[in-house]
């Protein structure tokens, strides 16, 4: 099973889902939404780390076995 | 077989909710609720859409390529807007009950009544105005009553809610003792309109007046008692005022024109504006717009989230923005502190001590009068340019850490080259000490040419003739 | 954007060999694919059916190369490369023309991005960055020319065409990079670390940039033509 579709699939919700709950975060006096957004940025950079791996594994004769 | 996303049918239902609701119940604020909850909402969609993309692989489907499309981000990036900015404004406000798009009022209809109501107002000393909501003018005059005109605008569903609500809320005057009380009855409304009110008062002359509201400007002119103004959002204009002490957590000006006595302002807004104020003035504020200070005739002590400054006098005007400060025509001594934020100073025409602290901006100076004070400016980062009356007498230091230098001011000062910067310097005489220095920009000594008029203050105007004696006037009639 | 080169909707699954191991499922169909059925293009795997046309690697011969695989066949858009250009001009909405709304988004956070740090005072970085912003929007400009004329022939664009094409050597230097940005910049708001010392160290950028680039060259030339 190709693992980077379900990945870059999921990519867009749990980001919205991160942008949701920073601002939760914000609204209840915790650190300010300004100042956390980086996270965005992480999280995107962790799915495009993980697609490529994914991607990796599928590649070739041997790989991908799941 | 694919199913396209619930997303778009839950959100629309959620929205016609959220308006169903504030139409049956005004009461029930709708906005605030959804001003401190909307982040839940692109946490419940993007939880959704996950379930949805997990679902979909586990059964085999095609996934989608993103999960979330370009029309979608646009929509959730203007949720993001507006969802950050009202709950900025409801941080800081009393929400409004009701919406109005340019102008016209989206959710139930608004009735007007008219309100009148007067009493009697002789031996009052306080006149207390408690309006929850909406605008009050009050105006001293000769006479002894007080006047209330005006009219109560109630949102309510329908006609009849709208007069029994109306009923129950009466506008009243009450009187304890010297004070005279004189109330809207809002808050004691408990039913599901939303009243807001708007009062003419007129007053009799030698009163205080105190006012407490939520949300509304209140005008106040020709009263020679204190003033006093708290509210959570209103913009203040005073005039022709004994004192005034106000109070706002959000306004959009405030004003105090013509006071007799001392102005204490504390608070958030955007402009203030005083003039003509004849005691001490007390600023604590937080402010987004411009400052205007003008013939404040003893000390202002200001101080904001970043700044602070004190004045003896202002017989100019001093101005500030969130960029700069702008000094014409005042008297120390003076101390103005800028920290961290940028902001350029410009003053002139000053006398007296001044000491100016600054993390970065520009600082120009040009004393206008003789003789001069000792000076001592520094800023971080910034130009420092300095206009040198030519007959003055004074010990000058200007010194750059890194930056250019230019004296052309001449002999007797001298210039050199010092680390990476400069150093200006020299004594024109035996005089005060003006120093002044940048870590990081260029300084410029001018020179200035003004007549030697001396500082002392302009001679007593001559007493004016005896006038003939008139023949008694009539005595004059009251209005 | 790559279009879905499939029909998964009408085409049945075949049936799996008995005894073989399932090495993963036919991107366009979904079926399970073993060692016999197994068919590689572009990296991806596809049943006999919806390979698209490839050479297959020979095993017998690396060295030789494969033809290329066939443009997939999309239509010409309409794009106008004049217009691309002068709304390339503004921040964002080159991108937003080809309809590559990421890549929007992008722009506009970098141009922001390059406003603020030219504002900030880092020394004489500041001259840098003043120049970097009007490069930045002929940048914009001309990138937005050249996916519109690549649109107007037909040929594919994805979402951040021609953003860096790093990591050659098929380390995933872009998310890295993305991932470690995000921390820094974490860091710094939470005020455990301050961008305005680092910024000091800039040329180390250039010098592992430089670095980066030899290790990639020495390593192509050591292992051969690929």
């Amino acid at each position: 099973m190709n693992h980077a579709n379900l990945l870059t699939a999921l990519r867009g919700p749990v980001l919205l889902l991160v942008l949701g709950l920073l601002f939760v975060v914000d609204q209840s006096g915790g650190v300010q939404f300004i100042n956390t957004w980086p996270a965005l940025i992480i999280i995107y950079g962790v799915f495009r780390l993980l697609e490529s791996l994914a991607v990796k594994n599928s590649i070739g004769p041997t790989g991908g076995a799941q | 077989m694919k199913r396209a996303s619930l997303i778009a049918p839950l959100i629309l239902i959620l929205i016609g909710v959220l308006f169903l609701v504030n139409n049956i119940r005004p009461d029930l604020s709708v906005w605030r609720i959804v001003a401190t909850y909307w982040p839940w909402v692109l946490v419940g969609w993007g939880a959704l859409r996950i379930v949805e993309i997990l679902y979909s692989w586990q059964a085999g489907h095609l996934l989608p390529k993103t999960g979330v499309n370009g029309g979608e981000w646009a929509f959730i990036i203007l949720i993001c807007f507006f969802g950050a900015g009202a709950s900025a404004a409801g941080r800081v406000t009393n929400w409004p009950g009701n919406l109005r798009v340019l102008g016209w009022d989206m959710m139930g209809d608004t009735y007007d009544f008219p309100l009148h109501a007067e009493q009697s107002a002789d031996g009052v000393k306080k006149i207390v105005l408690e309006n929850l909501r909406g605008n009050a003018r009050l105006v001293g005059g000769d006479g002894t009553m007080v006047k209330v005109d005006g009219r109560s605008m109630i949102r309510a569903i329908d006609r009849q809610s709208a007069e029994r609500a109306n009923q129950q809320a009466r506008l009243a005057i009450s009187r304890q003792g010297d004070i005279l009380y004189i109330r809207t009855s809002q808050e004691r409304w408990s039913g599901r309109e939303r009243l807001t009110a708007e009062l003419d008062i007129a007053v009799p002359r030698n009163v205080a007046i105190e006012c407490k509201g939520r949300n509304g400007d209140f005008d106040v002119t020709g009263v020679t008692g204190a003033v006093e103004i708290d509210s959570d959002n209103a913009g203040v204009r005073l005039n022709d005022v004994g004192s005034a002490r106000i109070e706002v957590r959000r306004s959009d000006v405030v004003r105090a024109s013509n006071v007799k006595g001392t102005v204490e302002v504390k608070g958030r807004g955007e402009d203030l504006d005083l003039e003509n104020i004849a005691g001490q003035v007390t600023v604590d504020f937080r402010y987004t717009g411009d400052l205007r200070f003008r013939q404040l005739a003893k000390p202002l002590r200001f101080r904001s989230d970043s700044s602070e400054f004190s004045m003896e006098r202002i017989n100019g005007e001093v101005r500030m923005s969130r960029g700069e400060i702008d000094g014409d025509d005042f008297t120390g001594p003076a101390k103005i502190v800028v920290r961290s934020q940028s902001r350029d100073i410009k003053l002139n025409n000053f006398t007296q001590a001044l000491e100016i602290e600054l993390d970065r901006g520009d600082i120009e100076l040009a004393p206008g009068r003789l003789p001069l004070s000792a000076i001592d400016a520094r800023t971080r980062s910034g130009a420092v340019t300095v206009s040198m009356p030519s007959k003055a007498a004074f010990q000058l230091s200007a010194t750059t850490k890194r930056g250019e230098y230019e004296n052309e001011f001449g002999a007797p000062l001298t210039s050199d080259l010092q680390d990476r910067g400069g150093v200006i310097k020299g004594t024109t005489g035996a005089g005060p000490k003006v120093n002044v220095s940048t870590e990081r920009g260029s300084i410029t000594i001018r020179r200035s040419e003004i007549a030697t008029a001396s500082t002392a203050a302009p001679p007593a105007p001559p007493e004016p003739p005896a006038s003939p004696k008139l023949p008694a006037l009539p005595k004059a009639v009251d209005q | 954007m790559t279009p879905d080169i499939t029909n998964s909707e009408n085409t049945p699954p075949a049936a799996v060999p008995a005894n073989q191991p399932v090495l993963g499922y036919c991107r366009g169909c979904g079926t399970p694919l073993t060692a016999s059925t197994v068919r590689y293009a572009m990296g991806t795997m596809y049943c006999a059916e919806h390979a698209p046309v490839v050479g297959a690697p020979n095993p017998d011969n690396p060295y030789a190369s494969t033809p290329p695989p066939p443009m997939p066949n999309i239509a010409r858009q309409e794009a106008s490369p004049g217009l691309a250009f002068i709304l390339g001009l503004i921040p964002g909405v080159g991108a937003i023309y080809n309809a590559q709304y990421g890549k929007g988004l992008l722009h506009v956070i970098l141009f922001g991005l390059l406003v603020a740090i030219a504002d900030m005072e880092t020394g004489p970085v500041d001259k840098l960055f003043g120049f970097l912003i009007p490069a930045f929007i002929f940048y914009m400009a001309f990138e937005a020319m050249h996916t519109a004329k690549r649109r107007l022939e037909g040929l594919p664009v994805d979402e951040f065409s021609s953003i860096v094409a790093l990591g050659g050597s098929g380390f995933p230097v872009g998310p890295v990079l993305l991932i470690a940005a995000g921390v820094l910049f974490l860091l710094a708001n939470l005020d455990l670390i301050s961008i305005r010392a680092m910024l000091r160290w800039w040329p180390v950028g250039l010098i592992a940039l430089g670095g980066y680039m030899l290790y990639v060259r020495t390593l192509g030339t050591s292992r051969g033509e690929q």
